[in-house]
């Protein structure tokens, strides 16, 4: 399933590269911090053991829709270097990024991921009492 | 006291290789002091550890028994570092 998605990422990204727009909003991170320099949706502590999630296929599932949601040129990073385990050098090429700008867009892509999952699953096993 | 933004590319940078000793020193120092930031960064590396398992997994979800093996060495760093930061986050 998370094989398929990466490979329909993959695919669209190939396809939309070729028309490429390289003014977006994913140029730089600060839009994510406030005026201090904290997060503006700041990490909390997830209860329990966090880890137990994965033997559970529903946690999956959510980490699926998660990245399905993520904006194509994070999703292309994410995935080729998490999932493909692809090297920075290789993915700025792939996708002709700087080095700077690799960082940023895995650094948004993480943090979308990290919220999404922490509203959609581990809040949910904290309201469960767990 | 460096903000938690500047040392964001940091932090990101650290999941995936060694960072310039002057990165690591002050990475290191911002996380001393900022909680927020252990747990993030505790809570990215589950999120790699979870994007490994299935990114190695292709097409078969990594469920149960079937969830296939990490190199053992990149498992055990895996692990230390999420206790390492858990632990850290119980105290308060």
């Amino acid at each position: 399933m998370t094989g398929i998605l990466k490979h329909k990422i993959l695919d669209q990204y190939r396809a939309a590269s070729r028309e490429v727009d390289v003014t977006t909003d994913d140029e730089s991170i600060d839009d994510l911090y406030g005026t201090m320099g904290h997060l503006k949706a700041p990490a909390q502590k997830w209860s329990g053991n966090p880890r137990e999630a994965f033997e559970q296929e529903e946690f999956w599932e959510q980490l699926n829709a998660c990245m399905s949601k993520l904006p194509e040129r994070q999703a292309a990073v994410f995935t080729m270097r998490e999932m493909d385990g692809l090297s920075s050098e290789e993915i700025c090429k792939i996708v002709g990024i700087s080095s700077t700008n690799y960082w940023v867009l895995l650094h948004r892509g993480r943090l979308a991921l990290r919220r999404c999952l922490e509203i959609n699953w581990f809040k949910k096993d904290q309201e469960g009492g767990g | 006291m460096l903000s938690c933004k500047k040392v964001a590319l940091d932090m990101t940078e650290s999941l995936d290789q060694e960072l310039s000793l002057s990165k690591r020193i002050r990475l290191a120092v911002h996380l001393t002091i900022c909680r927020e930031c252990r747990h993030m960064k505790g809570q990215l590396l589950l999120l790699k550890e979870a994007t490994h398992q299935a990114g190695n997994s292709e097409v078969a979800l990594p469920i149960n028994d079937d969830v296939p093996a990490m190199s053992s060495d990149f498992q055990e760093r895996l692990n230390e570092a999420v206790e390492n930061f858990e632990d850290d986050s119980d105290e308060g």
